[in-house]
């Protein structure tokens, strides 16, 4: 009996193929024999015929036919299957043999050869007396044959050969050794395929055959053989359809036979069999699903199938077995390109085999466990004569014995002694350790993490069982994070349970150490008493003894394991261990909070650090240091309590490093931060808790920022869930859940206790040297020294404004360039308390806009803080927001002598610049001086003095000068002429003496002169009066290079009398000038109409008389003398029947009158109208009264 | 003065709560958990209903879990556990289809020799895991189905008890 008894046999699990025989090949010695060898099985890929090939000499003896059984009445069968009948139609009965002879058609000696090759076929025939296995001749030849048919003497000698040989032409072959020997090979063994589905074919109908005699009380065992054989004929005649019918027949047949506890085990073995080749088939037709069904009923109808309570590990052995081919068989399929799925994949069935295995090993364990005195029986009853059983699945001892009763129940004894003894030296633990890996892998393949994380822990577990502690170790280490991190807290217990007997057994310090400390730990689900062995034990460890041995471990392990511990105390060695908290949960659990997000240098920095212990009774601790991101602060927080080794459970409620369970307990530490670390951030890196001393082992438990394990953060998360209202506590405790991890705080500079301010007039006008005082008061109860002033653009604006930005100090001068935009670190000196300092600084702002300005005053103080001196520096800063405007708006424009205005000027002739300067400063403002810098092409009439010399103009008000100038003519100039800048010199009034004026200076626009040939001006009194005469006189001047014939004539007004030329025809010379001389003689008052002068020129005639109307005036004022005349031009705008509105639109009179009687008649006259108007009920429009 | 009596009122009132709520949450509990749920009905002896019934938070972390064979609960913890692994499948692949067409019932997550394991999760992806003797041939698709539905109710009401934690491991009195 083989350990591997319960594998299937290899000839069940392979693919069956046709057997076919072939002979007369010297592959030895003979090359070209040896090339139809290898032809025949190299590259035997799945597109040629599944045959197996052997070669075999020509006088090989076949296993022997036995006769014929000619009544199957008597005949009793000792069994299913016979265990070599498998492999003998397999490996050693063969469909077809093939008998090689070289020989030629034209061999001369043709008659010999032919007898030769009669002679080979019949020895082959003898050796396989009573077979129907079929007998084919190759004929090795080295002429290639000719087309059938050709060849006269071939099909002759192959009809006599045949005839010899006795031999069917279809089994008469010929290979031609030539270049293509392969495609000839090929061809042959199709026609070789041929026969063997023939040779299975009839041995199918052999064995159906035999049926008939059977009969249903003595024969049962046969129908089930029967059924298997014509399956396994079938599937040797690839015919797998058939094959899986007959199968799935004989897996009824098998289930039929009466089953009793002698013959189980047969049934099962020839149903597993059975089992097997149908799913294996299923899965071969692409239908994974019946495979699976068909398992599945076979392990419904197999699984309380025990056989003999004694050997019940063999059912389960056999079980296992079961699930574990299937699990090989689908996982097969899947390589092949079946796609398996999450809930249905081979790990499941390898899952299953691992626990059939676990149950296997139980069972083994409670029924094998004989002493050690019993001996191995001897003879040993499981040898056999052939060392093989005859049947599948019988006993050695009784084989082929049918009867249902124990003919000598010694020997059964004896028998099941052995296999419970052999059963013993079973490795268990690697079969299972290997299905459980199987699965594994499987499980991994498929996403099922958890299902994967499971199967480890066994895996653990079983190496644990095993005593290969290091790996369970290395296994449960490996999955304790995944269920530490889901919060499975029994499944992890239990997993840290398993490990902690582990790394005792190993004495493994660490390891044993770390995992007491989360047994203890709030994640642990073990009871009270089991956890105050574990502490008791920890502490033990600590002290450098050896722990109590765990429960439940194997007496002999625990010896080694106390050896070993042993072992451990006496070796000197590093007895420091420090353990990271972040990936378990330890039974400590730390919080560090410091009190405030951020602290002025001047305080100290405090925080505290919380710790709370979950383990049963109180604990001791010996250290607490606390390290920060600038190590320097390290030295400040630590807490170290000198205690003895055997001290750390005694006086348990004194001292401050003393934990009692549930409580939680604060530790304030407090330092004062550098000044080097102003603005920067504190963090608490790692907080580091020293359990036990150095003189015995110490564990430091390390806890990387401010406290926290693997369990803390979806315990935060839960408790800012919670709205579950805390019990109150005393004043001096917290709850645990309230306190929230403060890891780090800013370090931030003292508070200045000066004040700042700034004295202005906004907004700045453009260019000015703006004022800004800054006054700086100290508050503060020393002096302070060192007091720096940073004062101007405030950086990060727009990068334009630094450039049209100045600050200066000195603001007797005006800035350029060169100033920078801001002034930095201007020392100003010390200040006693209560002291001021005023500063003035000066901002030129080159364009508008809003500019922020910074003011920042630092300053040096000493300070005493926790009894140390430390220097501060403070600082204040203000900003503002500056609004820079234009101080006024210029406008300009061009007018004639007339006033009126110019669209372009002519040449030569004067006409008026008219500016006007508009304040736009809310302040008042002073025009120092202006100045007209003419461009070299004006040229002035009169002199250029500015008429605006210290105007102080207030907001909205405005200045304007009007000069004459004069553009000689220049000829036609493109986009006008230049005229030239006006300057304006001016400050602020409210500005002191000694700031300087700021000079704008303003483009003028450029006009276009024109040139024109006739200049015509007029000469006559600002005013005429009544009938009284008027003399005018106008002068004509040529402006051309040509003599001009000039047509003037003057038409007659009716406002005017006058003498003079009415028509007359001149001619002017270049260059020169014509008076003519009128007398005019008004006759109205008012403002008149002149008689209109009407010249045309013949040269010319786009000298129009409109061109003419702007040099000349056309209408005069005619005053009245008072003593005659008074005249009124009322315009009534409104009437109505009782009231009428009169307004005076002109009144016309003379200045030398006496006033006062004019107003009084004026008032009168009023009156009377008034009056009149009253009684008038007609309307009217204009009325001009004259009296 | 007007004070005391209010507040009086207001505890009163709580207490009458509480009482009622208890019987509510334990019977919603307890009648579909396990016939081990009453010790009555246990021995007025209907067939078993489930082995073990779970109910996991949206983190994957136990709320509840209670197993009828105590003696093995090891083994029915693993088997929720690994359970999870199909239930988040199913979660991801379900989270394609749209909200109001998504059903709450996973049907059976995988089946073991002995057990059958139905899963089911509500809106707010809270699990109850179901464990069914494989030979309880009783019950069908509907029975499972009628099952987790109240469970899912006597969880909501257990929800709506307001001094129930949330995230809080549930204490049913059945459980004890």
């Amino acid at each position: 009996m083989s350990p591997t008894q319960w594998d299937l046999p290899v000839e069940l699990c392979c693919r069956p193929m046709a057997f076919v025989t072939l002979t007369g090949l010297d592959v030895v010695y003979n090359a070209v024999h040896r090339a139809v060898w290898d032809a025949f099985c190299a590259n035997r890929r799945a597109d040629r015929v599944p045959i197996s090939f052997k070669v075999l000499p020509g006088d090989h003896e076949y296993p022997k036919c036995r006769p014929k059984r000619t009544s199957y009445e008597w005949y009793i069968p000792k069994g299913i299957l016979k265990t070599g009948w498998m492999n003998k139609h397999l490996n050693l009965v063969p469909a077809l043999v093939v008998v090689f002879y070289e020989l030629d058609w034209d061999e001369p000696q043709w008659k010999e050869k032919q007898s030769e090759c009669a002679t080979r076929v019949e020895i082959v025939r003898q050796s396989l007396q009573g077979r129907n296995t079929k007998v084919a001749v190759v004929l090795i030849q080295k002429k290639t044959p000719l087309p059938p048919g050709e060849d006269v003497i071939a099909s002759e000698r192959a009809a006599a050969l045949c005839n010899a040989c006795e031999l069917s032409g279809k089994s008469l072959f010929v290979l031609p050794h030539t270049d293509h020997l392969v495609g000839y090979i090929i061809r042959l063994e199709n026609a070789f395929y041929e026969h063997a589905q023939t040779y299975y074919y009839t041995e199918i109908r052999r064995v159906k055959s035999h049926k008939e005699f059977l009969n249903k009380t003595t024969h049962q065992l046969l129908f089930v053989r029967h059924q298997f054989k014509i399956a396994f004929f079938s599937e040797l005649k690839q015919d797998t359809q058939n094959a899986l019918k007959n199968y799935r027949t004989a897996y009824n047949l098998v289930h039929e036979l009466r089953a009793h506890e002698t013959n189980i085990l047969e049934i099962k073995t020839m149903a597993g069999f059975i089992n097997y080749k149908i799913c294996r088939l299923c899965f071969q037709h692409n239908t994974p699903l019946d495979a699976i069904a068909q398992f599945r009923k076979h392990i419904d109808l197999c699984k309380k199938k025990i056989g003999s309570a004694e050997l019940s590990f063999e059912h389960a052995a056999w079980m296992s077995k079961q699930f574990q081919a299937f699990g090989d068989l689908f996982d097969e399929a899947i390589k092949l390109g079946l796609t398996a799925i999450q809930t249905q994949n081979p790990g499941f069935y390898y899952q299953q085999a691992a626990y059939y295995a676990q149950e296997r090993k139980q069972l083994a364990k409670s029924l094998c466990n004989h002493e050690a005195s019993i001996m191995y029986p001897n003879p040993d009853p499981l040898e056999t004569q052939t060392g093989v059983l005859d049947f599948y699945g019988q006993r050695s001892w009784r084989q082929g014995i049918l009867s249902f009763d124990l003919s000598d129940p010694e020997k059964e004894k004896v028998g099941v002694l052995a296999i419970q003894l052999k059963e013993r030296n079973v490795a268990h633990s690697e079969i299972i350790i290997t299905l459980l890996s199987n699965a594994v892998a499987q499980f991994k393949k498929y996403k099922c993490p958890r299902m994967k994380s499971h199967l480890m822990v066994q895996m653990g577990e079983e190496y644990y069982y095993a005593k290969d502690y290091t790996k369970a170790l290395k296994l449960l280490d490996y999955v304790m994070c995944d269920y530490r991190s889901e919060g499975w807290w029994t499944l992890l217990t239990s997993i840290l349970t398993t490990a902690l007997k582990c790394s005792y057994l190993m004495a493994q310090l660490k390891d044993y150490i770390t995992y007491s400390l989360e047994l203890l730990g709030r994640a642990s689900t073990l009871k009270d008493d089991q956890k105050s062995r574990i502490e008791k034990n920890l502490i033990n460890v600590l002290m450098n003894e050896s722990p109590d041995p765990e429960p439940d471990c194997d007496i002999f392990a625990v010896k080694t394991a106390q050896k070993l511990w042993a072992d451990r105390i006496s070796l000197a060695g590093s007895n420091i261990f420090t353990i990271g908290v972040q990936d378990f949960v330890p039974f400590v659990q730390c919080k560090a909070k410091f009190h405030a997000p951020s602290f002025h240098v001047d305080v100290p920095v405090e925080f505290d650090i919380y710790l709370k212990a979950d383990c049963p009774h109180p604990i001791r601790f010996s250290k607490l240091c606390v390290s920060f991101n600038n190590q320097e602060y390290n030295q400040f927080c630590v807490i170290e309590e000198a205690s003895k080794a055997n001290e750390v459970l005694e006086n348990p409620t004194q001292g401050k490093m003393c934990l009692v369970p549930g409580k939680t307990r604060k530790l304030l530490f407090k330092f004062v931060a550098k000044t080097e670390d102003v603005g920067k951030k504190i963090e608490i890196t790692s907080v580091d808790l020293a359990l036990g001393n150095e003189t015995g082992r110490c564990v430091v438990l390390n806890w990387q920022g401010g406290g926290g394990d693997a369990a803390s953060s979806q315990e935060a998360l839960q408790a800012a869930r919670s709205f579950k209202r805390r019990p109150k506590l005393p004043d001096n405790e917290v709850h645990w859940d309230s306190i929230i991890i403060q890891a780090s705080t800013m370090i931030i500079s003292r508070v200045p206790n000066i004040s700042v301010h700034l004295r202005h007039e906004p907004p700045a006008l453009t260019n000015e040297m703006y004022c800004l005082v800054v006054t700086v008061q100290s508050h503060e109860k020393t002096q302070i020294r060192d007091v720096k002033l940073t004062a101007g653009l405030k950086p990060g604006q727009d990068a334009n404004l630094t450039q049209k930005t100045h600050v200066t100090l000195h603001g007797t001068e005006l800035c350029d360039e060169s100033y920078p935009a801001l002034l930095t670190d201007i020392p100003v000196g010390d200040l006693h308390p209560g002291e001021q300092l005023e500063k003035m600084l000066y901002v030129r702002c080159g364009t508008v806009g809003s500019r922020m300005f910074l003011v920042y005053v630092s300053y040096l103080i000493n300070i005493t803080a926790e009894e140390k001196e430390i220097v501060c520096k403070c600082h204040k800063d203000e900003t503002v927001t500056i609004e820079t405007v234009f101080p006024f708006d210029v406008a300009v424009k061009f007018v004639s002598t007339k006033f009126e205005h110019l669209e372009r000027v002519y040449a030569d002739i004067p006409f008026l610049l008219m500016t006007d300067l508009l304040s736009a400063s809310p302040w008042a403002l002073t025009v120092v001086s202006s100045e007209l810098q003419l461009a070299p092409s004006m040229t002035t009439v009169d002199q250029l003095e500015s008429q605006v010399d210290n105007v102080v103009l207030q907001t909205g008000e405005s200045a304007s000068e009007c000069f004459c100038l004069r553009c000689p003519s220049l000829g036609n100039v493109e986009g006008g002429v230049a005229t030239g800048h006006y300057i304006i010199s001016w400050k602020r009034t409210s500005a002191m003496e000694n700031i300087p004026v700021i000079r704008t200076v303003i483009t003028l626009p450029h006009v276009i002169v024109e040139n024109i040939p006739l200049h015509v001006n007029a000469d006559l009194p600002s005013f005429g009066r009544v009938r009284e005469s008027l003399p005018v006189k106008y002068h004509l001047q040529n402006k051309t290079d040509f003599v001009q014939d000039v047509e003037i004539s003057v038409e007659p007004s009716d406002a005017f009398m006058f003498s003079g030329l009415k028509q007359i025809r001149l001619r002017i010379l270049p260059g020169t000038e014509q008076e003519m001389l009128y007398n005019f003689y008004p006759l109205m008052a008012g403002y008149q109409q002149l008689p209109s002068l009407n010249i045309n020129l013949l040269r010319f005639p786009n000298f129009t008389n409109q061109l003419l109307r702007r040099f000349i005036p056309t209408s005069i004022f005619v005053k009245v003398k008072l003593k005659n005349f008074l005249l009124f031009k009322f315009k009534v705008l409104k009437t109505n029947r009782l009231l009428f509105h009169v307004h005076f639109t002109e009144q016309y009179f003379e200045t030398n009158s006496d006033s006062f009687a004019f107003y009084s008649m004026y008032l009168a006259v009023l009156l009377f109208i008034s009056i009149k108007l009253l009684f008038i009920e007609s309307n009217f429009k204009d009325l001009y009264f004259l009296r | 003065m007007p004070l005391i009596p209010s507040l009086w009122e207001s505890k009163a009132n709580r207490s009458l709560e509480f009482s009622c709520l208890r019987p509510a949450l334990g019977a919603g509990a307890g009648s579909c958990v396990t016939s081990g749920g009453s010790r009555d009905a246990a021995r007025a002896g209907p067939p078993k209903l489930a082995v073990c019934i779970a109910v996991i938070a949206k983190e994957n972390y136990l709320f509840y879990i209670r197993s009828t064979p105590t003696e093995n609960e090891l083994k029915f913890h693993y088997m929720v556990h690994t359970s999870l692994d199909v239930v988040d499948e199913k979660i991801s692949a379900m989270a394609k289809a749209l909200v109001d067409q998504r059903e709450l019932y996973l049907d059976l997550l995988y089946p073991t020799e002995d057990y059958k394991v139905y899963g089911y999760v509500t809106n707010s992806k809270v699990k109850f895991v179901m464990v069914v003797d494989s030979s309880n041939t009783a019950l069908r698709d509907n029975e499972i189905r009628s099952m987790f539905r109240k469970l899912h109710n006597s969880y909501t009401d257990v929800m709506c008890n307001p001094f129930y934690n949330p995230g809080d491991c549930i204490q049913s009195r059945c459980a004890e």
